[in-house]
């Protein structure tokens, strides 16, 4: 494919200027400001950044808008420090710009549908035949980056400010890193000194109002250095300030992404939406082309966290019982209780045994927990929650294994030059005095069972249930 | 274990596949027979970018170890009550077929191959439309396939129902 070039207008006019809280003034081409004027990209004004965050930190309703943003920022502080074609540069400003164009309302919430096993799926397996259907033309959601490539390509009003179809298409598969570039752009793009990262720890933390993605931005985006083979590194000084990142982002994840409470509303609203998907309800798209029809026409503006909110709504009332719990404990904020929970830290490849206890006990006693207590089965959440590591890998690999790891995901991880006067950088749990060296390959797992119950008597069913979960995930 | 790892699990077990990821290889071959299916309709629902070594998906990597760490994760699961749709299931009985003719000691060089150069023609990236311009735009990126590789590597996606017969122009 040609390389596509920029409309000329771009270089010659004014920048405008953005003030952002977290990176200051922040000047956008104008090509950039007519992209940022189309309403398909104002749709991330309607987009919050941390999905249903807001419950529970209450400042917590920024915006993908501004993210996006604050990425493009980050991108132009690297390219400042890094020697790379000059015709590369403004096409990874607009791959930065653009690259959460694709969101779903609520973010990652609705685009993990697909991803739920409904609770009583999970206790009737075995009794009852449950289907995973995954032909293509009935099957998943598009994942935020495929709907990112189509938006940038299709929607009239983007194509128009990007300037030409052929630039639309290198941009898109530039963040969705589908294009096969040349291996420095590529090391640049895959690097795990990770734009996106870098902006969402410290705008998320700051909005959430808690200090642990406070991370050291400016010192880490100064002692990044490019290898002559074009790799990205920070220097060895800034060691405890990408130590410092990664251990940001596992703090992050558990207290804002993996609170109880947001977490139990966010998987109420994921089992409500899966729920209302296979009864065909409230026009919810129900096939992967729908989605992709969706998001290609004039209706994309509306496809907002008001467009789920309106379903919420809507299902609050539904004669289904259970359908009604959960949007009810959504509108009115009587979120899920959590009943109990197991947590862990060890080896990414480790087995661990009191989550698999409790899950067993939760397959084995929710059926009479559900008879006995009169909640349906189906308001009990049994969550498994993503496990949060810090690097792809951990230390203790042989070399030649470590050296082949590098051609995988292993390429994003951070790059540090050690010893000092190292030509090419190397990973951070190979450097001995690292922390990352012992704990690069561990993970938190955390299970949790929750009941989605926003009647009046919340309080004392939730008291005897906790009761009867009490032993759960014990050996007997 | 959620619904997308449960149908990962499926896959497997249909394409008589045991989940491994000890050593490079096994991951390598696991990520590019998961690209293959996706192509072929088989939707696991895996977002696959270009890395070094073709494509590569970090979703399914944290997904198949939390397989692993997942008590009873490799359990037969059809025998638990799951099952996929019929044309998934007979989708993958003919990759299985694909599979089986590629020769042990060659199956990671040749999963690469096929899949990079899938990815080449899906993704339209470069001259996509000869094996010159696709031999080009993998050299580029530093993987070195003569031209007769590329070449088979097309006619088995072709022939095994990777490529529609009318996107196999070269």
């Amino acid at each position: 494919m040609p390389s596509a070039s920029l409309p000329p207008t771009v270089s010659s006019q004014k920048p405008k200027l953005v003030v952002d809280n977290v990176h200051g003034d922040i000047r956008l081409t104008t090509q950039e400001w007519r992209i940022v004027d189309t309403a398909s990209f104002q749709r991330l004004r309607s987009l919050k950044q941390l999905q249903m965050g807001h419950l529970v930190y209450p400042n917590a309703t920024h915006t993908r808008f501004a993210h996006s943003v604050g990425v493009r920022a980050i991108m132009e502080r690297i390219l400042n420090r890094v020697k790379i074609k000059q015709a590369a540069k403004p096409k990874l400003l607009l791959a930065a710009l653009l690259h959460d164009i694709g969101h779903y309302p609520y973010s990652h919430l609705m685009e993990n549908v697909d991803r739920v096993v409904l609770t009583e799926e999970s206790l009737k397996a075995g009794a009852v035949g449950e289907k995973v259907d995954l032909h293509q033309s009935e099957s998943a959601y598009p994942d935020h980056e495929e709907l990112g490539r189509e938006i940038v390509s299709k929607q009239p009003d983007l194509l128009g400010a990007i300037g030409s179809q052929e630039l639309a298409s290198e941009v898109g598969h530039l963040f969705s890193r589908t294009k096969i570039a040349d291996q420095q752009l590529s090391k640049l793009i895959h690097s795990s000194l990770d734009m996106d990262r870098m902006d969402y720890l410290i705008r998320d933390s700051r909005a959430a109002g808690v200090p642990y993605g406070n991370i050291d931005i400016n010192y880490l985006l100064n002692q990044v250095r490019m290898s002559r083979s074009g790799m990205l590194g920070i220097e060895h000084k800034a060691l405890a300030a990408a130590e410092h990142l990664l251990l940001a982002r596992s703090f992050v994840f558990r207290v804002v992404c993996q609170h109880k409470t947001t977490y139990g509303l966010e998987e109420a609203a994921r089992q409500l939406l899966c729920r209302i998907r296979k009864k065909g309800l409230y026009k919810l798209p129900t096939k992967r082309k729908d989605i992709l029809g969706l998001v290609t026409s004039k209706q994309l503006p509306t496809f907002t966290d008001a467009y789920l909110d309106q379903i919420f709504i809507q299902a609050s009332t539904h004669t289904d019982a259970v359908i009604k719990s959960l949007a009810r404990s959504i509108t009115s904020r009587r979120p899920p209780r959590l009943l109990k929970e197991i947590r862990a830290f060890s080896k990414k490849d480790e087995k661990y045994g009191q989550g698999a206890l409790f899950l067993r006990d939760c397959k084995q006693g929710l059926q009479s927990l559900a008879a006995s207590s009169g909640v349906p089965a189906g308001q009990f959440l049994i969550c498994e929650l993503p496990s949060i590591g810090f690097e792809a890998r951990g230390p203790n690999v042989a070399a030649a294994e470590a050296l082949k790891m590098k051609e995988e995901g292993a390429e994003e991880m951070i790059k540090v030059f050690w010893p000092e006067e190292a030509k090419e950088p190397t990973d951070i749990v190979d450097v001995p005095h690292s922390m990352f060296h012992v704990i690069g390959d561990y993970v938190f797992r955390t299970y949790r069972l929750y009941v989605a119950y926003p009647e009046d008597d919340q309080d004392e069913v939730v008291a005897q249930l906790r009761q009867k979960v009490a032993h759960w995930g014990k050996d007997s | 274990m959620n619904r997308q790892q449960i149908g990962l699990k499926l896959v497997l077990d249909q394409l008589g596949q045991t989940l491994d990821l000890r050593t490079f290889d096994r991951r390598l071959a696991l990520q590019k027979t998961v690209y293959l299916c996706q192509k072929a309709g088989v939707n696991l629902g895996y977002p696959f970018r270009w890395y070094l070594r073709g494509p590569y998906s970090r979703e399914l990597t944290a997904d198949a170890f939390q397989i692993l760490s997942t008590p009873g994760g490799l359990a037969d699961l059809t025998a638990q009550g799951w099952s996929l749709d019929e044309k998934s299931t007979k989708k993958l009985a003919k990759i299985r077929s694909f599979l089986a003719s590629i020769p042990k000691q060659e199956a990671t060089k040749q999963l690469e191959l096929v899949a990079s150069v899938h990815f080449v023609i899906a993704y339209n990236q470069g001259k996509a439309d000869h094996p010159q311009g696709i031999e080009q735009t993998l050299r580029k990126a530093g993987k070195l396939f003569s031209l007769e590789e590329i070449r088979n590597a097309i006619g088995e996606l072709t022939t095994h129902g990777f490529l529609p017969k009318a996107q196999a122009r070269c």
